[in-house]
């Protein structure tokens, strides 16, 4: 008997190879884009949790609570001293470490490199981390100050083929190091990221005794097997009482996060990487169901609609003896037998797109089959849910042909079903609108934002990076300045304390001279002509000059009142309009006390972060005093080039700057790039929705032709006998696609409403958004009809084009 | 009216070669009723539709009206036969989804009359085969007469110069058959040339002529007796 079934199912793959092939392709497409998906969510999922002690790994960050105006800040690091004041206040905590720092010169010999993957670290995260050593001593590396590990990539780098144990290299060419350790690379599929690691005590004390302001340092700590944080947690406002002020949980407080928990669910600011969410990890499993849902719809559709071809042989079984529980097992096992063949080509065309897939989502995927981390067994039972799914609706309607009317010829040729299919349909296409529809609207808002009115030009500006840990200190920044400025191709120079796109959480209490309650405001420190280079707009007052004399802020000795520059937001805050705020005296609190000050002007707001986030308030504090305490903060520089021949005036720029700073090499970029960063991650989804939303109305379109070809084959007189009342080919392929026209039309009705809802509140995640454009609605419809008209015109028209004769003679 | 020289008409598949028609010399006039006879796979279901311009012979010569169409390409081929020839089939060929009154407004939609004009023709036209009772039917509510009379009313709503009708009574009991032929001598004697392809003698016998082949040639003429219904 089965091999009766067997042979069956195989002679009706081969007799109707166009049905097959279309069954097998859509199938295989919507099993293809779940693997994919379903390796990204894996790999997004299981971040950190391959480290050996990851349940007991915990990360503790600082929390700044909103007040005087200011949100909430939520660093994900810590200060410098909460690390070995929990091994020593909570005797359960089996060991913390600390890792600090992003930006250093390495040099070996000749080869020197500003690193932003170096940090300082503790011994103890090797206590806690279980990297993969291949030198080195975990227990030693870093106890010695003059120390360093690397990861192997760097060790390369510098070392070649040389083993890099014991080799020396030089820090921001100060400090001589040791390499002590070497390490494997660090797996995409963590939170941690560095390439070298140089020890914490070769930090002064200084540094890492600072409790309030100083956050900077990702502080971890582990804990014994089957102990409870929450204890730690209940207890840790007594430990900022003891440790840091009677009253510091009041305005502060400590999250403390598993390891393995950081990618998916932290919203902190400072992560090292861009964390994930649940919800974004679920939208792309949504999607990946959406489209084989769809696949599954063409091969009911495709199966019901065929059925009058089977019901003959369902008739005979019937009269022969077979119960309808065997059929059903029959027709199930063609639809296993046909799932177990897409998921095969599925598993090719995996292969085939993971790295263009992995290149794309800077990931590093790849599809096992076997051992701990093995496809094989899921992608079985996935053939055989698949199967299963789109095989259970067409097996219990064929089976349900009664062999009486199917044997007498009287099952109506295709039309049984009709109504459901063209449901499916409808489902189908809704779907792929849906999915076109928000594509559009990503679109737009990237579009949008990316056009917004930032407040300044960010065009044609050049970043330079100054030493690190010595910023334009170490250099004649006057002379540099100057030259640049004189240099063709160049008319802007300034510098300051960062540039925009580049967020670095920086606040400052800001009061009304003598007044009691202040405000917390994100602060600037900037260099002469910062306004202009940056071209933001004075609305009222005046900005830094050299004429004006803007004094030097916390200076020794101290200068007069020194000068600040306010946006709007921030003048709106302390109650003045852009005229009332000039010269008005304001209290600065900054590292310690308060230091008087007064407002020189008021500039435009501008948009130095993602349009996602509202504007902030902002003052502008001179820095370019080197008797000012902010003159170290003044260190990275911003040149704004005309743009004509920039590979000449680049490379003038890095010639002034290598007779200027000899010998640090020239670290530069375009503040275009820190732009476009910013949107990377909604120019990825929209890319990303826009494939998928491809692979949608493909498959949907697969379907169209499947459903297409098998009309036009049951209703072949009917096109021989309209061609002979005088029906030219373009008669028909009106008739056919009017036909299937209606249906992609009702899609639309059911889809609008579906994507305008989820593209609203998506959108309302952004603090500037676009409007939604009818565009967006009326594009993916017109793309989803013109799909459809092309497909099933394609098919009616090759119908269309036979002579009447063969179809007459066919009947 | 239509004159064939020579005509031939070859079958070919991967394997085997199939003369279908054989070198067939024939003129019909206009005005006249031709009844075509002869064996199954004598070739005369081929021979109506090269008349009804349905197929191109494989050589020879057709001259349908003074125009040589044997060579002419489909679209038209389909421009001639939507103005001149009306077709009746032996299994009706009706559209099952359709009405009586849209299968029968077919030709003329693709002709691009308008509606009112269509609406005009077609309810005169099934006034005159008296099926207008079941003008909003489909097929599937029709008996095997009644479907013949539809096909036989949409022949007629282009008023052609020409009806084909291959074995029109096949599927016919007598009494029906009988008023299919009686409706098809009607037409001719108001001046349509009608060509019939039959098997049964007694119908061949109301045309005026009968065509006999064999092995796809002409090969022998009959006068026929121009029976009329009710007269044996």
């Amino acid at each position: 008997m089965l091999k009766s079934y067997l042979s069956v199912a195989l002679r009706q793959l081969a007799t109707n190879k166009v049905y097959s092939l279309i069954n097998v392709a859509g199938l295989a497409i919507g099993l293809a884009s779940v693997v994919l998906i379903a390796l990204f969510v894996r790999h997004e999922l299981g971040y950190d949790s391959f480290w050996a002690k990851a349940d007991r790994i915990y990360r503790i960050s600082r929390d700044y609570y909103a007040r005087e105006g200011a949100p909430n800040r939520v660093p994900a690091s810590n200060n410098a001293p909460v690390a070995p004041a929990l091994v020593e206040d909570f005797p359960e905590i089996e060991t913390a470490a600390r890792v600090f720092g992003g930006f250093s010169l390495l040099t070996h010999d000749d080869r020197a490199f500003y690193e932003s993957g170096f940090r300082w670290a503790d011994n103890s995260l090797f206590d806690i981390f279980d990297f993969g050593w291949l030198a080195g001593d975990p227990k030693r590396a870093l106890t010695d100050p003059a120390s360093i590990v690397l990861t192997e990539s760097l060790a390369k780098k510098y070392f070649g083929a040389t083993p890099a144990l014991g080799q020396t290299m030089q820090i921001d060419s100060r400090t001589v190091v040791t390499v002590t350790g070497v390490i494997r690379d660090l797996p995409p599929n963590t939170h941690l990221s560095f390439d070298a690691l140089g020890s914490m005590k070769a930090l002064p004390d200084a540094a890492l005794s600072q409790w309030n302001n100083n956050t900077d340092f990702h502080t971890y700590f582990l804990m014994p097997a089957g102990a409870d944080v929450g204890a730690i947690e209940a207890r840790i406002p007594e430990f900022m009482s003891r440790r840091i002020a009677p009253d510091a949980s009041a305005a502060s407080g400590m999250t403390i996060m598993n390891v393995r928990d950081i990618h998916m669910r932290s919203t902190r600011d400072e992560e090292w990487k861009a964390t994930s969410s649940y919800a974004s990890v679920s939208s792309f499993a949504a999607v990946a169901a959406l489209i084989l849902l769809i696949a599954c719809i063409n091969f009911m559709n495709l199966s019901t609609a065929r059925s009058a071809k089977r019901a003959r042989e369902v008739g005979v079984r019937k009269s022969l003896g077979a119960v309808r529980l065997q059929l059903i097992g029959q027709f199930l096992g063609e639809s296993i037998g046909m799932a177990a063949l897409a998921t095969l080509a599925a598993t090719v065309l995996v292969e085939i797109a993971l790295p263009v897939f992995d290149t794309f989502l800077g990931v590093d995927l790849t599809l096992e089959y076997f051992g701990p981390r093995g496809f094989a067994l899921q992608l079985a039972l996935l053939a055989l849910a698949v199967g299963v799914l789109a095989g259970s609706y067409p097996a219990f309607f064929l089976s349900s042909f009664e062999p009486a009317r199917v044997l007498k010829g009287e099952v109506s040729r295709g039309r049984a079903g009709a109504a459901f299919r063209n449901v499916l349909v409808v489902v189908q296409f809704a779907i792929a609108i849906a999915l076109l529809i928000g594509t559009a609207v990503i679109y737009q808002q990237d579009r949008f934002a990316r056009s917004l009115d930032l407040g300044f030009d960010r065009n044609e500006i050049v970043v330079l990076e100054s030493p690190p840990q010595t910023g334009l200190r170490g250099v004649d920044w006057e002379a540099l300045r100057n030259e640049l400025a004189r240099t063709p191709g160049i008319v802007g120079v300034t510098a300051s304390h960062y540039t925009p796109f580049t967020w670095d959480d920086n606040r400052v209490q800001v009061r009304h001279q003598g007044a009691e309650a202040f405000s917390r405001i994100q602060f600037m420190a900037v260099d002469y002509g910062f306004f202009e280079t940056y071209r933001i707009e004075t609305l009222g007052g005046r900005v830094f000059s050299q004429e004006v004399a803007p004094g030097a802020f916390l200076a020794t000795p101290p200068t007069a009142a020194p000068a600040v520059v306010l946006n709007e937001s921030a003048a709106r805050m302390l109650g003045w309009s852009p005229a009332e705020a000039a010269e008005q005296p304001v209290d600065v609190g900054l590292f310690a006390g308060w230091a008087p000050a007064r407002v020189l002007g008021v500039v435009r707001d501008t948009y130095f972060e993602s349009v996602a986030l509202p504007v902030r308030p902002m003052i502008y504090i001179f820095g370019g005093d080197p008797a000012s305490q902010l003159y170290g903060f003044v260190d990275t520089i911003s040149v704004r080039v005309t743009g004509e021949d920039l590979t000449a005036t680049l490379a003038r720029i890095d010639a002034i700057w290598r007779e200027h700073v000899p010998d640090r090499p020239v670290v530069r970029r375009f503040l275009d790039d820190d732009f476009d960063a910013l949107y990377r991650s909604e120019e990825r989804q929209a890319q990303l929705l826009t494939f998928f939303s491809g692979l949608a109305i493909a498959i949907a379109c697969l379907g169209l032709l499947g459903l297409a070809w098998f009309s036009t084959e049951r209703r072949v007189k009917e096109i021989g006998i309209r061609k002979t009342l005088g029906g030219t080919v373009w008669d028909v392929v009106s008739l056919f696609t009017a036909d299937f026209g209606k249906l992609v039309l009702l899609a639309n009705v059911v889809a609008w409403p579906v994507a305008y809802f989820l593209m609203q509140r998506w959108l309302a995640g952004f603090v500037y958004r676009v409007e939604m454009s009818p565009l967006a609605f009326v594009g993916g419809a017109a793309v989803a009809l013109a799909v459809a008209f092309a497909t099933v015109g394609a098919v009616a028209a090759r119908a269309a084009a036979a002579k009447p004769i063969q179809s007459l003679r066919f009947e | 009216m239509l004159v064939m020289q020579s005509l031939s008409k070859v079958f070919r598949t991967t394997e085997v070669e199939t003369a279908a028609l054989n070198d067939v010399d024939l003129g019909i006039a206009a005005g006249e009723f031709t009844a075509i006879m002869g064996p199954s796979g004598c070739g005369k279901s081929t021979l109506l539709n090269i008349i009804g311009m349905l197929d191109n012979p494989s050589s020879g010569r057709y001259f349908f009206m003074d125009e040589d169409v044997a060579k002419y390409p489909e679209r038209k081929l389909a421009q001639l036969r939507k103005r001149n020839i009306g077709f009746i089939f032996q299994s009706f060929n009706l559209i099952d989804e359709l009405t009586v009154f849209a299968n029968v407004e077919l030709p003329l939609v693709y002709q691009r009359l308008p509606a009112a004009e269509r609406k005009r023709r077609v309810d005169a036209v099934l006034e005159r085969v008296g099926i207008s009772a079941r003008r909003n039917h489909v097929p599937t509510q029709l008996s095997g007469g009644q479907q013949q009379r539809v096909a036989v009313a949409r022949a007629l709503v282009v008023a052609p110069k020409l009806i084909l009708a291959d074995e029109p009574t096949g599927n016919l009991d007598t009494t029906n058959g009988e008023e299919v032929m009686n409706m098809l001598v009607k037409l001719n004697e108001e001046g349509t040339t009608v060509i019939m392809v039959t098997h049964s003698r007694s119908h061949a016998e109301y045309a005026r002529r009968i065509v006999n082949m064999l092995d796809g040639r002409v090969v022998t003429e009959n006068i026929g007796q121009m029976r009329r219904a009710g007269n044996a």
